[in-house]
């Protein structure tokens, strides 16, 4: 990774310009390939994209990614016991890896999980006897000769149809899903519980982690994300609001409630403030391809452990350290609320989180080296290589400031990149910026 | 200096479905036109509790707001915000749990710190749903009683007074303004037990019966230290005994 200009060269595809609130981005995941790329919106609505195959005349460049398929996953609900409405908004996608020419993916709201699958179809066949070019019955007295029907081609049709829907396993809100490396069952997580379900069965799951206290008054930590090992069938982790996480074995008991493993790094007694506990809470909880370390998301910091040392991470990275001293004014506006995600490159050496002001961020673990990045459309440059930013220092500290620095107080902090994905082998990266879907690619080294 | 340009950019913070729009985003020092959308004129609007009307806060001469202000009003800026964060969370449609428990959680601390300290420290927010309780707004389980708990932690405290009694009786007067919606909640919950219930989705329904009808007219022995969820009264026990006996006859 190097310095701005040259050495990253993107190919930028600006795909979707909506203003409406519905249309706000609040998920996307690559599939297993990385030809698929899927989103979700407020609005329930899911979103596929397709890499088209790379031309031959820019042979280091990947194809571009073009609308596959779009689809209604979740419609608003009512739920009529508690007189309360369900979001239709998408929180999760995964997909699940591939069995047969068809793709499934699992989407879900707060309350109920679905399968989709989708299936291409670009044969018909032609040449009935029996019927006509539209379909109408002939007259069999009018039949003179027989032809063997053929399958002809058709345009592309891509169908998605729901094949299951996973309801009613959960009083509140599902924060995560996370399809296990047996492929056969999944988890599902929200505030309090954790359960496991199996592809194939909706009206039956297992709770395999519940933090609810007989006493709700006496809540004081909640699940916000949960993730199953890559490789181990019977790991799986989640993180709370107090900044710890847990590895689980199932094959300990039914009920995982105690850990296997607990992760948390001591509280620095010099840097406590009020807010200590609420930027502690991890947003997002990743395991490395690898499967030996885990990735975490506070609020300021990306943190990377090591899962054979629980006292602490291995790596800590800054991703907004300027904020540290706006606290006060984020918790106002409930900025410190905000859940970012992160995610690790194919190699495990790079990882990625989004900030504020539509950019993000990219650590390299080797070289120690970190970059800022706008997600930003320069429509009369389509294909412009990624300014670097710089959030400026301040100058009473006496840092030098570059013309184009960004300065603190400039910042907009209703444009935050929540959502981050990475393509499972290669350098493309998509980022959700409230409303627009960006989709970056590195011509330099695009497979890393 | 800066910090007009921080706050000059929420204002183009998109709006959400069932939030109310956080307009806390200007200076809380400055006039109170263009305000919150909603001010619930119930007991909370008592000057206590009011924020953005006429909270003095001194504005240091580095322009930035909490660091430059002395600890323990920097404290209180922060613990009023908390109470209006949770209040504004009971009014929601389904309050984020997360962010529910966060914000007592620094309430908590807030409150232990000042009542170590020997400062009283003014009640958690009431929630006072308008609709049927969900697994978060449970109602409380443990009703202690209040003035000899409250007491007993008094002589503990080394130099300062005994717990005033402001305190207990703001507390107590939350207790008493929302012992009703609780008891009509619970009562719904009795008059719901002796329904049908199979035409209900089943685990919707066990999420909602058990949870707020056993925890809430178990009489709970324990006594402990009043938190921010916790509302303990032992008018409400009596109460939730009277309702049980009648309705279960």
């Amino acid at each position: 990774m190097g310095e701005d200009a040259d050495t990253r060269k993107i190919n930028h595809s600006f795909l979707r310009d909506y203003v409406t609130e519905a249309d706000v981005i609040s998920t996307a995941e690559f599939n297993h390939t990385g030809d698929l790329l899927a989103t979700g919106d407020k609005g329930g609505r899911v979103v596929i994209f397709q890499r088209e195959p790379a031309s031959k005349a820019e042979s280091c460049c990947h194809g571009e990614y073009n609308v596959y398929s779009t689809f209604q996953s979740h419609e608003p609900d009512f739920d009529y016991l508690k007189s309360l409405e369900i979001e239709e908004k998408i929180n999760k996608i995964r997909w699940i890896p591939q069995l047969n020419a068809a793709h499934c993916l699992l989407s879900t709201n707060d309350k109920t999980i679905k399968l989709w699958k989708v299936s291409e179809r670009d044969r018909r066949p032609e040449g009935y006897n029996l019927k006509d070019e539209e379909g109408r019955v002939k007259d069999p007295s009018t039949v003179t000769a027989l032809q063997v029907p053929v399958l002809k081609h058709t345009d592309l049709m891509v169908e998605v149809s729901s094949r299951r829907v996973f309801a009613n396993g959960h009083t509140f809100h599902v924060n995560s899903i996370s399809v296990n490396s047996d492929c056969e069952t999944y988890l599902s997580a929200d505030d309090l519980r954790i359960n496991l379900w199996h592809l194939d069965i909706t009206d039956r799951c297992f709770n395999i982690v519940d933090m609810k206290p007989l006493n709700m008054e006496e809540l004081t930590e909640v699940i916000t994300a949960a993730e199953f090992h890559p490789q181990h069938c019977h790991l799986f982790g989640y993180s709370s609001s107090k900044g710890s996480i847990r590895l689980c074995d199932m094959r300990a008991a039914a009920l995982c409630d105690r850990h296997a493993k607990l992760f948390e790094e001591p509280e620095d007694p010099g840097s406590r403030s009020f807010f200590s506990e609420i930027i502690s809470s991890i947003s997002d909880v990743k395991f490395s391809h690898s499967g030996r370390y885990l990735l975490t998301r506070d609020y300021l910091t990306v943190k990377v452990w090591d899962l054979n040392m629980e006292r602490g991470p291995i790596e800590t990275y800054q991703v907004h350290d300027y904020l540290r001293s706006k606290l006060c004014s984020l918790y106002e506006n409930d900025c410190i609320f905000d859940k970012f995600e992160c995610a690790w490159n194919s190699t495990d050496s790079v990882i990625m989180t989004g900030t504020y002001n539509n950019f993000f961020r990219m650590f390299d673990r080797e070289s120690g080296q970190d970059v800022t990045l706008e997600a930003v459309q320069d429509s009369s440059k389509p294909c412009a290589v990624l300014k670097t930013r710089r959030i400026g220092s301040d100058g009473r500290r006496g840092g030098r400031r570059r013309r184009d620095d960004v300065s603190v107080d400039s910042l907009d902090f209703s444009k935050r990149i929540l959502h981050v994905a990475w393509h499972p082998a290669h350098n493309i990266i998509a980022i959700a910026a409230t409303n627009n879907l960006y989709i970056f690619q590195d011509r330099a080294a695009p497979n890393m | 200096m800066g910090q007009m340009g921080f706050f000059s950019f929420q204002k183009s913070m998109r709006k959400r479905k069932n939030v109310i729009q956080t307009a806390s985003m200007c200076r809380l020092d400055t006039d109170t036109t263009g305000k919150e959308v909603d001010q619930p004129g119930d007991v909370l609007s008592s000057s206590r509790y009011l924020l953005g009307r006429g909270v003095k806060r001194k504005r240091s001469a580095s322009g930035e707001r909490a660091p430059g202000l002395p600890y323990p009003q920097q404290r209180q800026l922060i613990l009023d915000l908390c109470l209006h964060k949770l209040q504004r969370c009971y009014a929601q449609a389904e309050p984020s749990l997360r962010r529910s428990v966060l914000l007592a959680n620094t309430l908590r601390r807030i409150q232990d710190e000042m009542r170590r300290e020997g400062v009283d420290p003014p009640a958690a927010p009431a929630p006072s749903p308008p609709r049927a309780p969900t697994p978060r707004h449970e109602p409380p389980p443990s009703p202690c009683p209040p003035p000899p708990g409250e007491e007993a932690h008094g002589p503990g405290s080394p130099p300062p007074p005994p717990p005033p009694p402001p305190a207990d009786s703001l507390f107590g007067s939350f207790e008493i303004a929302n012992s009703t919606s609780y008891l009509t909640d619970l009562a719904l919950d009795d008059i719901f037990e002796d329904i049908d219930t199979s035409m209900y989705d089943s685990s919707d329904f066990s999420a909602l019966t058990p949870s707020a009808v056993d925890e809430g007219l178990k009489p709970a022995p324990a006594c402990a230290p009043a938190g921010p969820l916790q509302f303990c009264l032992s008018d409400l026990n009596e109460l939730d005994h009277i309702m049980e006996v009648l309705v279960r006859s």
